[in-house]
């Protein structure tokens, strides 16, 4: 019987995904089709919209939506581009100095935003006409943006850490965040020696040296702006408040400062809250489907069954973990990173448990996996957003990301194999 | 036929429920933002508001999915753009459709059921089937939407 449900699940979902029907919807069918086979139709659609809408009764998921509207005031306030002309000052000394600051730039902006996806359209708009002109590649420049933009969230505030810790059953924020830092800037720097090796082979060209003077005044004009990092983090990490409170916080910062630097008007607000809500309500509908289809997975012993297969193969955690790695990377390319999140979370994380694995350690290697997925094809939702920005399409942007994958998987399995790169920094503020 | 009163019927529901989307978006902001002050400046955490953040949250997860399927922004994987038939645009829809009917049907019931037994929020004593009405009003919507898509089908 449950292996009918799974592959009742499995072949529905992949044919559903095939012909074109939008994810969420996929995703709520096939589980739907699954609990056929065990129940009668008019109890299937209940226990599937109840799952749906009791998914979303959570306070620990508002932080989602919160992160998501004060990326896109941020974007749009003028925060993004104050932090991008600070970026451009301090990398303008190395050669392909525009995709460096792309580069630093988005990791800025994750560091003050939770969501990758404004980051990779805030920023993206910004430096790609800049790019231009100075005769960089459009689809090279593409793909920085958009292998960098995922550094967002790994590097706190982070949307998809705060799933984690949700659907991990309350691994600590804090501790996931600080982990977050070092893998983030680890995944940043790896891809600015692919920008600058290929910027020094087609000789782009680095900036005039930058003045003191510049950079002083460049710095200040970014300074309230990085002071969401100590108000959001900061406040986080004293025990100020919670991730959710906290993302309301960043929402009433980000649209003060937005509204004082004249960016934007009062009449702007309700557009912004709308263009949020749009973004927002996709996530939450897959948030919805995938807690069902995992509930779905569950009910059948899925877990149990996959527990007992990888544990058969090695006992080694290290071996373990890599072959985790491996199914999450093939895994991540069809499907996005929440549903990704949702279903994979209670389905690994019992089995990295019994290996002594930490679930800090286990959160950011997992985000950091399904990162380079949502730049991959077929489902990439960032490479969508990036492609969308610069008008390249997606073949001509996956050439140039081949080696920047090649990268961030290579950090992938540096941070999977040595723990201490997540876990030195909370171990340290004693958060773990 | 004469398509266009439909259209402006199409847009009339699309800034109607785009207008209770962002209303509820705001409140939820609000309502958390409340929730800290609450906490630092009456010394007494307000419990009510979590409860009607949560609230908030699903419904603008659920009324906001819809709006985003009647603005047509649904993540679906494009493995092949040009070749998109009519008669798969029409299977999408209609797949589209079924899983409306879930949430309309299911949702229904739940709320039947929850009505029954008047069941009630722990905070403020709301009932439970109020707040289970969004899962068949955004079958309906959702249904409404899949009808545009399929009459917008060439």
């Amino acid at each position: 019987m449950n292996t009918l449900v799974m592959l009742v699940l499995g072949v529905s979902f992949f044919l559903f995904l095939l012909i074109g029907v939008p994810i969420s919807f996929a995703i709520g069918l096939s589980a739907f089709l699954a609990l056929l086979v065990t129940m009668p139709a008019d109890i299937a659609a209940s226990i599937l919209s109840q799952k749906i809408l009791t998914s979303l009764d959570s306070f620990g998921l508002l932080a989602i939506p919160l992160f998501i509207l004060a990326g896109n005031i941020m974007n749009q306030g003028g925060i993004a581009l104050r932090l991008i002309t600070l970026a451009k000052l301090l990398m303008g000394r190395f050669p392909g100095a525009l995709a460096h600051c792309n580069i630093l730039a988005n990791m800025m902006f994750g560091a003050v935003s939770g969501s990758a996806v404004s980051s990779a359209a805030a920023v993206g708009e910004i430096m790609l006409p800049l790019q231009r002109k100075e005769g960089y590649d459009d689809a090279f420049a593409t793909a920085v943006n958009v292998a960098s933009a995922p550094t967002g969230l790994i590097i706190p505030p982070s949307g998809a850490l705060i799933l984690f810790s949700l659907v991990s059953g309350g691994t600590s924020v804090a501790a996931l965040f600080v982990a977050g830092y070092i893998p983030g800037f680890l995944m940043g720097f790896g891809l600015m020696l692919v920008a600058g090796w290929k910027a020094h082979r087609e000789g782009y060209p680095t900036y005039p040296d930058t003045t003191l003077k510049e950079l002083t005044a460049a710095t200040v004009d970014a300074l309230p702006s990085l002071f969401m990092i100590v108000v959001v983090i900061g406040g986080i990490l004293k025990g100020l408040f919670t991730a959710s409170e906290a993302s309301a916080v960043a929402v009433l910062y980000a649209l003060v400062l937005s509204l004082y630097y004249g960016e934007v008007k009062v009449k702007d607000i309700p557009g912004l809250f709308l263009g949020s809500t749009v973004t927002t309500a996709i996530v939450l509908f897959l948030v919805g489907g995938s807690v069902a289809m995992s509930w779905v997975f569950s009910a059948a012993n899925i877990p149990e069954l996959v527990v007992g297969t990888l544990g058969g193969i090695s006992q080694n955690p290290a071996v373990v973990l890599l072959m985790i790695n491996l199914l999450l990377l093939i895994s991540g390319t069809f499907l996005d990173l929440t549903p990704a999140l949702l279903i994979f979370t209670p389905l690994f994380l019992p089995i990295v448990s019994d290996f002594g694995i930490s679930p800090v350690h286990f959160g950011i290697v997992m985000v950091m996996n399904l990162c380079i997925g949502i730049c991959t094809p077929p489902v990439g939702s960032l490479l969508f957003v990036g492609s969308s920005v610069s008008k390249v399409e997606i073949p001509r942007i996956v050439k140039h990301l081949i080696p920047m994958y090649g990268v961030l998987v290579t950090v992938l399995i540096l941070v999977s194999v040595f723990p201490e790169i997540s876990l030195f920094s909370p171990r340290v503020m004693g958060l773990l | 036929m004469d398509r266009r009163p439909d259209k402006a019927l199409k847009s009339h529901l699309e800034k109607l429920l785009g207008g209770v989307c962002v209303l509820i978006f705001a409140a939820l902001t609000l309502v958390v933002l409340w929730q800290v002050v609450s906490r630092y400046a009456l010394a007494s955490p307000s419990s009510a508001s979590e409860e009607l953040a949560r609230i908030l949250l699903m419904w603008l997860g659920l009324l906001g999915a819809s709006y985003a399927h009647l603005k047509d922004q649904h993540i679906a994987i494009e493995l092949f753009p040009q070749s998109l038939t009519k008669m798969r645009k029409r299977t999408v829809v209609l797949l589209c459709q079924i899983f409306a009917v879930v949430l309309l049907f299911g949702g229904l019931n739940l709320c039947r059921i929850t009505f029954e037994l008047a069941q009630t929020t722990p905070v403020m004593g709301w009932p439970v089937g109020l707040i289970y009405s969004v899962l068949p009003l955004s079958g309906l919507l959702l249904s409404v939407a899949n009808y545009y898509k399929l009459r917008e089908t060439p």
